[in-house]
């Protein structure tokens, strides 16, 4: 069983503490994303004790949880009832908390197939810069009532408010997940990638790297066969392989600095100048590379890249709705104030 | 505020002739959408030809501080686009082309006027279709469902319209354009685009859509199995979602609502059951016959009789044309009804339907319940009669304890129909006064003057106490028997 305590009214009380007092506040679970957004500004606002699945409900596909549980925590949960987070949330350093998932907003290897956090949140509790606790969404799949606040949250890397807990949607696992690897020219996976979103398949992730595309094929075992003979060049590969390039354990991910990455149109095809230091995703849709320049792939102008690391973001982009809104939730700027989206 | 009559003066000088509608007799068809109880006729019609002729007409709303309110087809079941009395109607129905469809990226990028269907009909040939499919799906318009976060009976395998949206260009009343997504997965910056799916006009007009196309799947099976206990039924739907199988449709109709259908359509519905599921499952053909395997299996288990199964599209049709024609179906056999939209926590489902039950009898009214039981949305029809001003009443009493009921159990007010004008009550007892707040607060960013469609979608504090002075009495909430989290 998991570890379980409610500490929602210290956190209430340090927000509106921070408001008496005009302090800053750095919101921190348990640190593992640091390298890709982490507020250094302010007192630490510490969500790691507030932890716990509130409710699991196997049979309506649905959890809700406290910000500061463990994903590995609320994944073992899930496995239990041969369910899932469909969006697969990466777990760098192997750890990571739900609150900095949905405030990071990154998604794994299935992406395209599966969705990402966004798509599975279904209601969200926050504490906003007046220190009021405010609940949106629901523990509903369908829910149209009022903005949809709860998935605004998710990726505004705590900007706009402090969540306390997420209740999102869950997912059956696949009866039965295989890896293949295939050697081959980027141009012919590329045919590949685009088969795997236009026609239906038991592909659930892809990725190439160093002259080989890797396919993940998920559902029960008839569809998963059926698909596997599509690929009689393919060679059994482990499993593990999807959580390594998840987690960033992978060894592309090896090198840190100037690591950048590029999401392009579905179905954009992108030159890859260099095989061993570029890794794509998301059958194309996602293109990883050390390179500190803007990317030499980026094939039309809706492209964009950016560096993984977005503490360097320029505070000049934030757009003027983006600075409302921060103002609308936060009107002191309390939260992670040197973070820019 | 300048006068409207300067308005209506500037748009005309702005847009064509006939882009431009003033005369009671042209306007009159504008005066409700779907939810007809509700009629205004508006002062000015204004019909953009393109994203230039919306920015004009923006333009000069925010200049002259006119409110301005944003239509589709008009299909809307809540009164979103109902015309404000002293304000513009924009009706976005000729901008509908479709502007480019990209088949190895699988999507398509169209113009708000566009209608649901005919995006899947433009790429059908290509394998391809567009997920979601409101029953109105003929003529709404995905500018309407982009509004509405709008959903149909295939939500819970496909999402609604905002897991199908990948890029949008909204025009705010100030002037600017905002460019959300693109035609890729994600985007840097903050994700804006939930914001604007089912915000009801309240922030901005959107005039450019990409959606995701899906590859239309090999095989599909469907099942019907009448029960003789709801019970049973609902207890089959949770067994279906525990064994892991996620279908394309999940549907449950009661007894007044299969009787109904069967004497309108004759579909062979078993008509002494008192409820029937329908179930689609679709994928790979593999996958398609375990699957079907599997819930024929439960259904049994759980009680059903009249197991009835097509995987040919003619069969199919038929199992699906009594749960498609119940809407029409219970037309026939009342004079009006009124059609709710909350959704519940399945497990509450027969409880639900027992307290609706008892709630109808203390009102007088009969109510016959279609359930998207996938996804916890149930449509309660309301059957009265509009020429009774009475019964109307009484009608609308009982669609807000409806919904109550719905919060009550953990539930929405609205599922798939939007709030509009139809739902301000009830949104009083799902949100609190910090969180309409809120709301307003987002409202500002996007609208500082209040012009986008002012009076819908979010109750102000005030409509809230006069609310809860008619429903609150002695400090008591409704359904204190009710669990309450």
């Amino acid at each position: 069983m998991t570890r379980s305590f409610d500490d929602a009214q210290r956190l209430i009380d340090s927000v509106n503490y921070a408001v008496a007092h005009t302090k800053q506040l750095s919101i921190l679970g348990q640190g593992t994303k640091a390298h890709y957004a982490r507020s250094t500004q302010g007192d630490a606002l510490q969500t790691r004790d507030h932890v716990g699945v509130i409710e699991y409900r196997p049979d309506e596909l649905t959890i809700s949880v406290r910000a500061g549980t463990p994903l590995t925590e609320i994944k073992n949960v899930l496995n239990e009832h041969d369910q899932m987070l469909a969006c697969d949330p990466p777990e760098f350093l192997g750890g990571g908390t739900i609150g900095g998932a949905v405030a990071c907003g990154l998604s794994g290897p299935g992406r395209p197939w599966y969705g990402n956090l966004r798509d599975a949140v279904l209601g969200i509790e926050i504490v906003n810069g007046l220190g009021e606790c405010l609940r949106f969404g629901g523990s509903v799949m369908k829910n149209v009532a009022g903005f949809d606040v709860s998935r605004l949250m998710v990726g505004s890397l705590g900007i706009f408010g402090l969540i306390l807990s997420v209740n999102l949607r869950v997912h059956p696992k696949p009866e039965l997940e295989r890896t293949i690897k295939i050697d081959l020219q980027w141009d012919d996976a590329w045919r590949i990638h685009g088969d795997a979103i236009s026609k239906p398949s038991a592909v659930s992730a892809t990725c190439y790297w160093s002259g080989s595309l890797y396919l993940r094929l998920s559902g029960n075992r008839a569809s998963v066969d059926e698909t596997r003979m599509s690929y009689p060049d393919g060679a059994e590969f482990e499993n593990e392989l999807w959580k390594s390039v998840r987690d960033h354990d992978h060894p592309f991910f090896h090198r840190r600095e100037k690591l950048r990455r590029t999401w392009l149109g579905r179905g954009a095809h992108p030159e890859l100048t260099d095989a061993r230091n570029q890794l794509v995703e998301w059958a194309g849709a996602q293109v990883w590379s050390h390179s500190a320049s803007t990317d030499s792939f980026a094939a039309d102008a809706n492209d964009a890249s950016e560096p993984f690391d977005r503490r360097s973001a320029n505070p000049e982009t934030e757009s003027k709705y983006v600075k409302r809104l921060r103002r609308a939730f936060d009107p002191h700027l309390l939260f992670n104030s040197d973070l820019r989206l | 505020m300048m006068s409207l009559e300067f308005a209506i003066e500037l748009i005309k000088s702005t847009l064509p002739r006939d882009c431009v509608l003033t005369d009671p007799s042209a306007t009159a068809p504008f005066e409700t959408d779907g939810l007809t109880a509700y009629r205004r006729r508006p002062p000015v019609v204004a019909l953009p030809r393109d994203t230039n002729d919306v920015r004009q007409v923006l333009r000069i709303c925010h200049e002259t501080g006119i409110p301005v309110v944003t239509r589709g087809a008009g299909t809307g079941l809540s009164g979103g686009a109902l015309p404000h009395e002293k304000g513009v109607l924009l009706v976005l129905s000729k901008m509908n082309r479709i502007l480019s469809i990209d088949e190895e990226g699988c999507t398509a990028t169209v113009q708000p006027g566009v209608t649901n269907l005919s995006i899947s009909q433009a790429v059908a040939d290509m394998g391809l279709y567009y997920a979601p499919d409101p029953s109105s799906q003929i003529a709404c318009s995905i500018g309407g469902n982009v509004a509405e976060n709008a959903g149909g009976v295939h939500c819970l395998k496909y999402g609604l319209t905002l897991h199908n949206v990948l890029g949008l260009k909204v025009q705010t009343i100030e002037g600017d354009e905002l460019v959300l997504g693109g035609d890729g997965y994600e985007s840097s910056g903050v994700e804006l685009i939930p914001l604007f799916v089912g915000s009801e006009g309240m922030l901005g007009v959107v005039t450019e859509i990409t959606v995701k196309l899906l590859p239309t799947p090999p095989c599909k099976e469907v099942l019907l199995g009448a029960f003789n206990e709801l019970e049973s039924a609902g207890e089959c739907v949770a067994a279906i979602i525990a064994r892991g199988i996620v279908p394309a449709g999940l549907e449950m109709m009661d007894a007044l609502a299969i009787q109904a259908a069967e004497d309108y359509v004759h579909a062979g519905y078993p008509r002494d059951a008192s409820t029937i599921l329908i179930c689609e499952v679709d994928g790979t053909a593999e996958q398609v016959r375990s699957d079907a395997d599997l819930i024929g299996e439960l259904m049994v288990a759980h009680g059903a009789d009249n197991i009835r199964s097509a995987t040919e599209p003619e069969e199919r049709d038929r199992l699906w044309q009594g749960r498609k024609a119940a809407f029409p179906a219970v037309g026939r056999i009342s004079p009006d009804y009124y059609c709710m939209d909350g959704t519940i926590p399945r497990r509450y489902l027969s409880k639900v339907l027992t307290s609706i039950a008892t709630l109808a009898e203390k009102h007088g009214l009969r109510v016959a319940n279609v359930f998207h039981a996938g996804d916890g949305n149930l449509h309660p029809l309301i059957l009265y009669d509009a020429s009774d001003d009475e019964q109307l009443d009484r009608a609308e009493r009982l669609g807000v304890e409806i919904l109550e009921l719905c919060v009550s159990v953990g539930g929405t007010v609205t599922g798939e129909h939007g709030v509009g004008v139809e739902k301000l009550d009830p949104m009083c007892s799902q949100f609190s006064a910090p969180e309409l707040e809120q709301f307003f607060r987002l409202k500002e960013v996007f609208d500082a003057s209040g012009l986008m469609n002012p009076g819908k979608a979010i109750p102000t504090l005030a409509h809230c106490s006069e609310v809860k002075g008619m429903h609150v009495h002695g400090g008591e909430l409704p359904f204190p028997e009710l669990d309450r989290f």
